[in-house]
């Protein structure tokens, strides 16, 4: 027998008997229903109708501005409800804004006056813009010398759509980031947590010394370190299929959703390469299951660490500084790139540093867990086993 | 299988020290000792999972290869496997590390779980069986792969008499059949009657070591059992003295040379004796007198 087989048998078992646990199952099919839910509903809902706008105009304001309204926002896939003075539940149509009982205000005066809340950026200010200057360039054009009829048609001529596309942009990718740092962090506290109570399982129970008579400790750390990975990589892919899923049918996506999930999957895999080790060897230094949480500690305080600098502020000096360090970088790397924070020589540095910490984190746990995982009869110290 | 002059050391703790060990094949070898003496250091040593600083493991004349190492059977001492794993289900496992394939893993535990009377409870998980159960499959494991050699560190732990008497007939079973068993116990009278042979170890030495039958020979300390309760004055009219009494009788000291029928004659005219037998020294007095732990106790 040789140690490809025997790995192999690790892994099968890491594999079968994680997914013979109903808690499991059901978790990834709660993942792959809630991913399938994300990518759909948007579609149902937010698919179901144009934009309405509640638009007050005031009786002083040329008729022409009221007759202009419907088809300006037909003209831009939006619809517009005219309120009267008497609709009116707030004192003054400015507070009607303020309070956003009203979306727009047209108010009458020397130059007509449009009143939108501050920072609106959807096609609202672009209708009500365009219908509120209708009067005005009627008049200019008919003092140009064309007829009355001609100026008014000129007038009318739907304007072009306003689309802000760096801000539609920035917003998708920040949804992008936040889900990629939110799946990333979890992903990766489960296997660490993972990895590091099997491995003190198997040395309490003494199931250890039966294994490490047959097969060699590497053997048995990375084997449990590939199984608990492909458990929990299962889990990713549930996440993942129906966003890829509805791509393939041309279904719309953020435009950062498909390199996110490709670069996320990458760090991911060497980010597992890094941090299992380490479980793995903090594991096998405890005597006892209940002190593994004591014993990971400084390892779940650098993943939190982590995932809060990766949600909160990853444009920062701190999140770039975190981007290239190897035990923080398979986080907040990852989620600054979807952010549009990093750069394309940030990303290759930071995915370098990242592959030579695993190969590090690979020797240095693979050498502490061989030595600690046959030192029985209390917890030991980093000092004891380097 | 020879141990061979192993010495072991975790950082400055010398765990053990030029200790030399023989399993012939066919005898039940006893490696005892008290709690910390080095006995599971030295098992794992025998096993490859720790490497000594110095001796080695010999197999048929060789040092033994981890190829030879897989074609022995290891039992840990307690647990010593996956609780959430199913009964079967594990043992296969551990048959196709071992080089089994599965379907002849599958025939073999199967068999196995019939010998030892757990086949109904195949399906179920590990952690559902009782521990004496519990050990039964256990000894399964090591036995799945038909091993030559049979390693079982402290196998009667926490078992009782029943599951003594049952593992026991399965040691001396595999030994009959022309294997290697070596077990580890500091239950020394417990193993009294099954070891063949014994290692004695205290402090990573051995200090005593042979055939069990030999070693009570050449001890000069004798003792006359009897189903009575015997004063201190009967014992002395005797030329004894009394060493232990409870409610089964009285043991008494025969002196080196003794006629123990004669004492058994002047100890028959206080009550009348149904039950008497003639003992050596136990395994407990025999390492007790090989560590000096018997003097220090008389002097002190």
């Amino acid at each position: 027998m040789n140690g490809t087989t025997q790995f192999r048998l690790v892994v099968k078992r890491e594999v079968t008997e994680s997914f013979r646990r109903t808690s499991v199952r059901i978790l990834i099919g709660v993942l792959l229903v809630a991913a399938s839910l994300g990518v759909i509903l948007p579609e149902v809902i937010g698919g179901g109708g144009p934009p309405s706008y509640d638009v007050y105009v005031d009786e002083a304001v040329p008729e022409e501005v009221t007759a202009q309204l419907p088809s300006i926002a037909e003209a831009q896939d939006a619809e517009v409800t005219l309120v009267v003075p008497g609709d009116l539940e707030a004192d003054d149509p400015r507070t009607a804004v303020e309070e956003r009982e009203l979306d727009a205000a047209i108010l009458p005066g020397e130059r007509t006056t449009v009143v939108v809340e501050e920072d609106r950026s959807d096609p609202l200010v672009s209708i009500v813009g365009q219908a509120a200057s209708t009067p005005a360039l009627t008049a200019r054009l008919e003092a140009a010398g064309l007829n009355a009829e001609v100026a008014s048609t000129l007038a009318s001529t739907p304007s072009i759509q306003l689309v802000r596309v760096d801000d539609e942009d920035q917003s998708e990718r920040r949804g992008v980031a936040s889900l990629a740092s939110i799946v990333l962090y979890f992903a990766l506290l489960t296997v660490t947590i993972q990895v590091a109570n099997g491995t003190a399982i198997e040395k309490a129970s003494r199931i250890s010394e039966v294994l490490l008579a047959v097969v060699r400790p590497g053997t048995l750390l990375f084997g449990k370190v590939v199984g608990v990975a492909l458990v929990a990589l299962s889990g990713v892919v549930a996440l993942v299929v129906p966003v890829l899923v509805k791509g393939a049918l041309g279904g719309s996506l953020p435009a950062a959703a498909l390199p996110s999930i490709g670069i996320s999957l990458v760090f991911f895999v060497f980010g597992l390469a890094l941090w299992a080790p380490l479980a793995g060897m903090f594991g096998s230094m405890v005597e006892r299951q209940e002190e593994v949480g004591t014993a990971m500690q400084p390892l779940t305080i650098v993943l939190i660490g982590a995932f809060l600098v990766a949600t909160a502020t990853p444009d920062s000096l701190l999140g770039a500084v975190l981007g290239y360090l190897p035990v923080t970088s398979p986080i907040v790397e990852p989620t600054r790139i979807a952010y549009g924070a990093s750069s394309p020589v940030e990303a290759v540095v930071s995915g370098l540093l990242l592959v030579v910490g695993a190969v590090l984190a690979v020797r240095v746990g693979g050498g502490v867990y061989r030595r600690s995982i046959v030192r029985t009869g209390r917890r030991l110290r980093l000092s004891e086993v380097f | 299988m020879i141990v061979d002059g192993v010495s072991h050391a975790f950082g400055d703790r010398t765990v053990l020290s030029d200790v030399h060990l023989e399993v012939p094949p066919g005898r039940v070898v006893g490696l005892l000792g008290p709690n910390g003496a080095g006995k599971t250091t030295l098992l794992r040593i025998l096993f490859g999972v720790l490497a000594p600083d110095a001796g080695d493991v010999r197999w048929k004349g060789r040092a033994a290869t981890v190829a030879d190492r897989r074609e022995w059977g290891y039992m840990p001492q307690e647990r010593g496997l996956y609780r959430d794993m199913r009964m079967l289900d594990h043992l296969v496992w551990l048959a196709e590390l071992h080089g089994l394939t599965a379907a002849e893993g599958r025939a073999k535990a199967e068999a196995l779980l019939e010998d030892l009377g757990v086949a109904e409870r195949a399906g179920d998980e590990i952690k559902e069986l009782s521990g004496g159960m519990a050990q039964r499959v256990q000894l399964a494991a090591a036995m799945v792969h038909d091993p030559s050699v049979l390693v079982l560190d402290e196998p009667f732990a926490g078992l009782d008499p029943t599951a003594v008497g049952f593992l026991s007939d399965l040691v001396t079973g595999h030994a009959e059949r022309g294997g290697h068993v070596l077990f580890s116990s500091h239950q020394l009278d417990l193993v009294e009657d099954l070891c063949e042979t014994i290692t004695m170890i205290d402090h990573g030495r051995v200090v005593l070591e042979g055939e069990v039958r030999e070693l009570k020979e050449h001890s000069e300390e004798r003792r006359l059992w009897v189903d009575i309760d015997v004063d201190e004055e009967a014992a002395a009219h005797a030329g004894t003295r009394i060493t232990t009494q409870d409610a089964s009788g009285t043991r008494v000291a025969l002196p080196p040379g003794a006629d123990a029928l004669g004492v058994l004659d002047d100890l028959r005219h206080h009550a009348h004796i149904t039950e008497f037998r003639v003992e050596g020294p136990t395994l407990s007095e025999l390492f007790r007198d090989a560590t000096g732990q018997r003097s220090k106790d008389a002097g002190g």
